[in-house]
């Protein structure tokens, strides 16, 4: 009896030792590597990255692109240029007025001015060949998309870098044309 | 006597009783053996019997060991009784070997009846009673290997053990001696069934193969009647069934004749027999001509009855006349419009027609089914002499047409005429359908054109640079078919002046027509003309559109782009700036107009206006100042832009809240006059507050709101360090300043009123 009960006792902490093996071996199966997890996350900030490094470009006739996010490209004589101090962040804001259109530029914080606005005045300029001043809500949801919302008259984009925003009069042209730099 | 001697005579008389007693015992053991056997061959036993035995073997068994003791006993007295000993030990051998001959023989006795032959009925439970039944012999015999199969007749070995080591075989047979368990029906049926014994049989109940067969002839079923009919069924062992059925024999009412195809036909049946089911009815096939039998049963009676499906409609059919050419090939089945029978059906003339024959014929068109019922419809046929084609040259009139096509008509003129317009038939292929009362034929026409086109060209005048076509210098132009024109050699338009140009005119059958002209080429000098050009009237800070309505047209060139210059114009500021329209040719002829853009202010009847458009979707009177200010604040703050674009309007409160309701967005002047203009508008005393640092100003407003002033800032903050501005203490704007950004809220207070 006693060599019996010897025994069960032996098989039943072979089993324990068995089991508890097992459980090891699944936790490491299931935990990442510290380098793995470091290397999904890593990967996982890079796309994140990248998305949010598209800018959005406008394209003036003329054959100008100007880079919402960016420095000011050479866009020939200005019209006028103004400054002003800005209550949103440290530093003094440029106003840029062309032919149908002006650009602001900001101070980045890191030493640079880069555009934050891009402004369309007339109908002597077409953005992106088909959008102006005048032209038809149709005209810009074309253009755009249909991802946009409305409130009080305006049409609000938010594309890549950018908010689009569209303002319409009340025969549903457009009004008002503005880029800016997401804020 | 003295004692040893009384003691010898008690130890002898000990002794002979005790002999006596053992051969009383040994005739106990003799009489016991005997009973064993007897109660053999009676079979049953008891327990008690059974113990009563055993009871005996262990008296037989102590008396043996006390006979042994006993001998042992007599031992000590062999001296005095050896001649009484050795007759003592002759006849216990001899008794005991007799015992022991007895025992053998009543076992093997015992055994043989055990295990004689057994049966057990087909089907039966298997039950070896003969062994279970005995409480004797089932505890000293077991059956070992028992293969019976009580279901299957046949003959089985069956193992038995006795007192478990004695091996002894037992045939069992199983056998069937139980005859079958019938049920019949009576039946009812009509004159001229055949009929089968199965037909009566309802259940039949045995383990084997049974069949069923009339005891006597087959009953005949050739007139009406009632018979009682013997049927016997017996089964593979040879046991046997008798039984009676009631035989009905019917007239001809219970048989049915139906049209073939007959939509009805179930409720016919049904009429008769409103309780037979459509399973039963099912083996009619009403759109198969042919005798189906109904068979169903009803209280024990098995009922027949039959139904005819005949076809007797003979097919209906819709023709038509018919004109052929001489000599075609003609069948009855061209002259049929439509044909409906029930089966098959062929068509055929009754008299093959003479179609070598021009002329019109009475023809008889039969119809039959496959049940050989006839229709027979007459219709005409019309045979013509008519050509398949023609090929004639363009240029025909429609009489020569005519007489080409009938030229031969003879006699059968006016059964066909021309149905196709003479006017669409064209160079190429045709189809002429010529048609009449009887009918129509197709003939083909092929028209050729040999001739030339008929081409004459005119001068043509052009500009530099203006491309002509060949088609430009075509007057006129005459031919059967289409026409295409191209240069010989493609004349340059890169130079004033006169050029001849030879023309080609080819029409579609390949003829061609060539001509020489003048192309003259002088330069154009006449620029666009430039429409919907007007002086524009915009806001100081607006926008505006240049190009609507405006466009330009030029003589040569047609619609030419208009281009605008308003680099001159400062939306910005007030006053009247040029505009200057331009459009210019391909021939660099350049038409332009100016125009005035007057940009002007804004008055404050404009600006609330506007508010008050603002103000009419998110405020009402039920409102308190503190909610009222409250969605004054959210509107603004939900709906601007920071932009410092309008900057330079800072200070200008009317034209920096006409922008900013305008282009919704602003540096925080406009925030702070939109939020005035709404505030003002609903009835809330507020004041402009500015921070005390001209080379960084920033604008807000203040409020009173129940009777005492607050801070509201619907501009946005800093980032990292947003706020939300609405009725704040002075406290609470200088924490700001502190905490978050320097100086952000800085002021003179003595310039304001206090907050709690």
């Amino acid at each position: 009896m006693k060599k019996i009960l010897s025994i069960v006792l032996l098989f039943a902490l072979v089993a324990m030792l068995i089991s508890c093996g097992n459980t090891n071996n699944d936790k490491n199966d299931k935990v990442d590597s510290p380098d793995t997890t470091a290397a999904n996350e890593n990967a996982d900030t890079t796309e994140k990255e990248e998305e949010s490094n598209e800018a959005f470009v406008c394209k003036l006739s003329g054959g100008y692109e100007i880079v919402i996010g960016e420095a000011l490209p050479d866009l020939g004589d200005y019209i006028d240029c103004s400054e002003a101090p800005s209550c949103i962040h440290e530093g003094m804001d440029r106003v840029y007025t062309y032919d149908g259109y002006s650009v602001t530029t900001s101070p980045d914080g890191k030493g640079n001015d880069n555009v934050s606005e891009v402004s369309i005045l007339s109908d002597s300029v077409l953005m992106n060949d088909t959008i102006t001043i005048g032209v038809s809500k149709d005209t810009v949801v074309s253009a755009l998309g249909e991802d946009y919302t409305e409130a009080f008259g305006v049409m609000t984009y938010e594309v890549m870098n950018a908010t689009v925003s569209v303002i319409l009069d009340d025969a549903s042209n457009v009004m008002s044309f503005v880029v800016a730099l997401a804020q | 006597m003295d004692n040893t001697n009384i003691n010898e005579i008690e130890e002898v008389t000990e002794e002979s009783s005790e002999v006596a007693e053992a051969s009383e015992n040994e005739a106990t053991v003799t009489a016991v053996a005997e009973k064993i056997v007897d109660e053999l061959n009676d079979d049953p036993e008891t327990d008690e019997d059974l113990n009563e035995e055993k009871q005996i073997d262990e008296d037989t068994a102590a008396e043996e060991r006390s006979s042994e003791d006993i001998s042992n006993d007599a031992t000590t007295d062999e001296t005095t009784s050896r001649n009484n000993s050795v007759t003592w030990w002759v006849k216990a051998l001899f008794v005991i070997a007799l015992t022991l001959l007895v025992v053998s023989a009543s076992l093997l006795s015992f055994i043989m009846v055990v295990s004689r032959d057994m049966a057990f009925e087909l089907g039966s439970k298997k039950e070896f009673k003969r062994i279970e039944d005995s409480a004797v012999i089932s505890k000293v015999c077991k059956v070992v290997n028992d293969n019976i199969d009580t279901y299957k007749l046949g003959t089985y070995n069956v193992n038995l053990r006795f007192f478990g080591f004695i091996n002894q075989k037992m045939k069992v047979n199983v056998v069937d001696t139980k005859a079958p368990e019938v049920e019949l029906y009576n039946l009812r049926v009509p004159m001229g069934t055949r009929l089968d014994a199965e037909m009566f049989v309802k259940k039949i109940n045995d383990l084997t193969e049974t069949e069923v067969y009339f005891k006597n002839k087959a009953p005949k079923t050739d007139k009406t009647g009632n018979q009682e009919i013997k049927l016997c069924v017996s089964d593979s062992s040879g046991n046997e069934t008798l039984k009676i059925a009631k035989l009905a024999i019917l007239g001809d009412t219970y048989s049915f004749v139906l049209e073939y195809g007959d939509d009805e036909y179930l409720n016919k049946i049904r009429g008769k027999y409103p309780d037979v089911t459509d399973n039963e009815l099912s083996p009619i096939k009403i759109d198969e001509v042919g005798q189906y039998t109904v068979e169903f049963i009803r209280n024990d009676t098995y009922n027949v009855f039959n139904v005819f499906v005949n076809d007797t409609v003979p097919p209906e059919a819709t023709v038509k006349s018919l004109v052929v050419r001489t000599g075609e090939v003609v069948e009855a089945k061209d002259l049929v419009v439509s044909v409906t029978d029930k089966s098959e059906v062929d068509i055929s003339f009754k008299d093959e027609p003479d179609i070598t024959t021009p002329g019109v014929y009475d023809v008889l068109l039969v119809f039959r089914d496959e049940y050989n019922n006839v229709a027979e419809v007459a219709s005409k046929l019309a045979v013509c002499c008519i050509p398949t084609e023609l090929v004639l040259e363009h240029g025909f009139t429609k009489y020569e047409l005519n007489s080409k096509i009938f030229e031969n008509i003879g006699a059968q003129t006016g059964i066909l005429s021309l149905s196709t317009e003479f006017e669409s038939i064209i160079v190429g292929d045709n189809t002429l359908t010529l048609a009449g009362d009887l009918g129509s034929l197709d003939l083909k026409l092929t028209v050729t054109d040999h001739k030339a086109p008929e081409l004459v060209l005119k001068e043509l005048r052009s500009y530099v640079g203006v491309e002509v076509a060949a088609k430009d210098f075509v007057r006129s132009c005459i031919d059967a078919s289409s026409v295409e024109f191209s240069f010989v050699s493609i004349p340059s338009v890169n130079a004033t002046g006169s050029f001849p140009v030879s023309i080609i005119a080819k029409d579609a059958s390949g003829n061609s027509t060539e001509k020489q002209t003048y192309l003259h080429i002088s330069k154009d000098t006449l620029p666009p003309v430039i429409y919907g050009v007007k002086n524009i009237t915009v806001r100081s800070g607006g926008t505006v559109s240049y190009k609507n309505g405006v466009y330009a047209i030029d003589g040569v060139w047609g619609d030419v782009e208009v281009n605008v210059d308003s680099s001159k114009v400062n939306l910005n500021e007030q006053g009247s700036y040029a505009v200057v329209y331009s459009a210019t040719d391909k021939s660099g002829n350049t038409a332009t107009v100016t125009a005035y853009v007057t940009v002007t202010g804004v008055s404050y009847n404009t600006v609330y206006s506007m508010a008050d458009q603002v103000l009419g979707s998110i405020v009402n009177n039920a409102m308190s100042d503190r909610d009222k200010a409250w969605a004054i604040y959210s509107w603004v703050t939900a709906n601007f832009r920071y932009s410092t674009r309008t900057s330079y309007l800072m200070g200008n409160f009317v034209e920096g809240a006409y922008s900013g309701f305008t282009i919704r967005s602003g540096n925080c002047y406009i925030y702070y006059a939109v939020t005035s203009a709404l505030l003002t508008r609903a009835g809330i005393e507020n004041i402009e507050i500015q921070r005390n640092d001209p080379s960084n100003p920033h604008y807000w407003n203040l409020v009173k709101i129940d009777g005492s002033w607050y801070h509201l800032d619907t501009c946005p903050h800093f980032a990292g360090h947003k706020m939300t501005a609405f009725l704040l203490t002075d406290a609470q704007v200088k924490a700001y300043s502190q905490n978050e950004v320097a100086g952000y809220y800085s002021f003179d207070e003595s310039k304001y009123p206090d907050t709690p």
